[in-house]
């Protein structure tokens, strides 16, 4: 074994690496084709009031970011499916509300908050080892609720309209996806941090939508994917002393740009040929 | 005798407090074949919302033959379903078997036959494994129409089905609905009857409220007072005779 692997930061690292890419290849898709990104977003930045009050309180912000975000989560889900589309504007304000709380609540603790930097931006290697516990179970919740629901998600997701004509709860299958996210979300908070979330909801995505348009097939390339791009951005920020969330985010729209662009040069030769 | 399928009842539905449909009465018989035209904003598309319970109406009842709740087939205008979702023609047409029954089992061998069955004979059997994307217009309108057939329907409801495809496809189309006929109600919402001029036995037009009219029976005035303006109106039989330049 490699000494690097020897340490107990590194294994947590890597593991919440795995954790990470696992949900995001797992929930992404959904976020990506159900245009659900920009709530998603809001979501994440929402969770900053969670992690505040739960530092001010003195117990692992982790906690109150997992609480805040299921009731945001509940709320707009609950909210009538035409009315969620439409209301940029309750997504924008729960996104600034919720990331204000928390910068009150931080302010409001005595003695400085450098951890909260880390949910920020994100610390890939400093996830400590309780919270590799704390994201497994979540993992496994997502794993199991999707298998369970995969026929409902993906009626709401390709045609909600129609699962309704077809009588599934869709208003329950909406809240429980949007629960669903929200846990994710908290799963990625501490590897690249909440300004940069969408990033590993999406790049996954749009790398393995290239390579098949089949959704399952599209989900199991997404989670190789963030496998790949985590544990590249995880070594890269070890040698280098580079920001981790940075460094994966840098890796994943690196290995876009080189995808797209391969694609590009040979569906040109074929146009030419 | 014939059967009463659907049985709606003063209904009434609308939009932020605008009523868009007021008082609407409509009876569906068994193999009935019925146009529902009006203009724009009319309501023609809302109504059958209604009918498929997407949409819940403000007052009125909407109630249905023993069994037929259940077996109501829907053939959404193009634009309602996500095609930025990656799904084979195959998945897509298996996915009109899943009801609130079944959501949570695994899909069965009678499924899937039902959905080969049906490809089959709507044509789309090459296409089984091709991304949904990559479907011509028509190819589309098959799948949609594959999608609600898949669940064995007693009535189908078609919402502007000859507008996104061509002219060759709008014919297999025709006689497609005409074929079905023998066994199934086919309610077709449209803002352009001339296609189904000579299948339909009713008529029925909408502009916020609804004027149910025999075959035969429907003229120039009846048309003119529905879009407000005066109408082209097509004769029965071929070759259409158009009556009364707008």
């Amino acid at each position: 074994m490699p000494a690097i692997l020897s340490y107990e930061f590194m294994q947590n690292a890597i593991l919440a690496g795995i954790f990470a890419s696992i949900v995001c290849g797992i929930i992404g898709p959904f976020i990506v084709t159900k245009r659900m990104v920009f709530i998603s977003d809001g979501l994440s930045h929402t969770a900053f009031g969670g992690l505040g009050v739960a530092y001010w309180l003195g117990y692992n912000p982790l906690y109150g970011a997992v609480v805040i975000v299921l009731i945001a989560a509940a709320v707009i889900g609950a909210v009538e499916e035409q009315k969620l589309y439409r209301n940029d504007l309750l997504i924008g304000i729960v996104w600034a509300v919720g990331m204000a709380v928390g910068i009150a609540f931080i302010y409001m603790t005595p003695g400085y908050a450098p951890d909260l930097m880390t949910f920020l931006f994100g610390n890939i290697l400093m996830v400590p080892r309780s919270s590799i516990f704390f994201f497994a179970v979540l993992v496994l919740i997502v794993i199991a609720s999707v298998l369970i629901f995969y026929k409902g998600f993906v009626f709401i997701t390709l045609d909600e309209q129609y699962a309704r004509a077809r009588q599934l709860p869709v208003r329950a299958l909406n809240i429980g996806l949007m629960m669903l996210i929200a846990l994710s979300i908290v799963t990625l908070i501490q590897v690249v941090g909440i300004v940069l979330v969408m990033a590993l909801l999406t790049i996954p995505f749009a790398i393995a939508s290239e390579f098949s348009d089949n959704f399952k097939k599209i989900m199991f390339l997404s989670i190789l994917v963030g496998i790949a791009i985590c544990l590249g951005g995880l070594i890269t920020s070890y040698y280098i002393e580079f920001p981790s969330g940075a460094s994966i985010v840098l890796i994943g729209g690196f290995l876009l740009g080189v995808v797209k662009g391969i694609k590009k040069l040979r569906d040109r030769d074929f146009s030419t040929a | 005798m014939t059967q009463k399928i659907v049985e709606i009842r003063n209904v009434t539905f609308g939009y932020n407090k605008h009523p868009v449909l007021e008082n609407i009465n409509l009876d569906i018989f068994e193999r009935d074949y019925i146009l529902i035209m009006g203009p724009n904003g009319g309501g023609k598309s809302t109504l059958l919302k209604l009918i498929m319970g997407i949409i819940q109406p403000w007052k009125g009842s909407i109630t249905f033959g023993k069994g037929i709740g259940d077996r109501l087939g829907y053939v959404p205008q193009f634009s309602e379903f996500n095609r930025n979702f990656p799904i084979s023609v195959l998945e897509m047409v298996l996915s009109g078997r899943i009801h609130s029954g079944n959501f949570l089992k695994r899909r069965t061998k009678s499924d899937l036959e039902r959905a080969q069955d049906i490809l089959e004979k709507l044509d789309l059997a090459d296409e089984r494994d091709a991304n949904i994307n990559n479907l011509s217009g028509g190819q589309i309108q098959r799948l949609l129409i594959a999608r609600a057939l898949v669940a064995d329907p007693a009535v189908l409801f078609l919402d502007e089905p000859t507008t996104s495809i061509d002219l060759s496809s709008q014919s297999g189309l025709l006689d497609l609905l005409k074929e079905l006929n023998r066994t199934t109600a086919i309610i077709v919402v449209t803002h352009d009857p001339t296609p189904f001029a000579q299948a339909y036995n009713h008529v029925a037009c909408i502009n916020r409220n609804l004027h149910y009219h025999e075959r035969g029976e429907l003229n120039a005035g009846h048309l003119e007072s529905i879009y407000g303006c005066p109408v082209q109106l097509l004769g029965h039989g071929i070759p259409h005779t158009f009556l009364n330049q707008h």
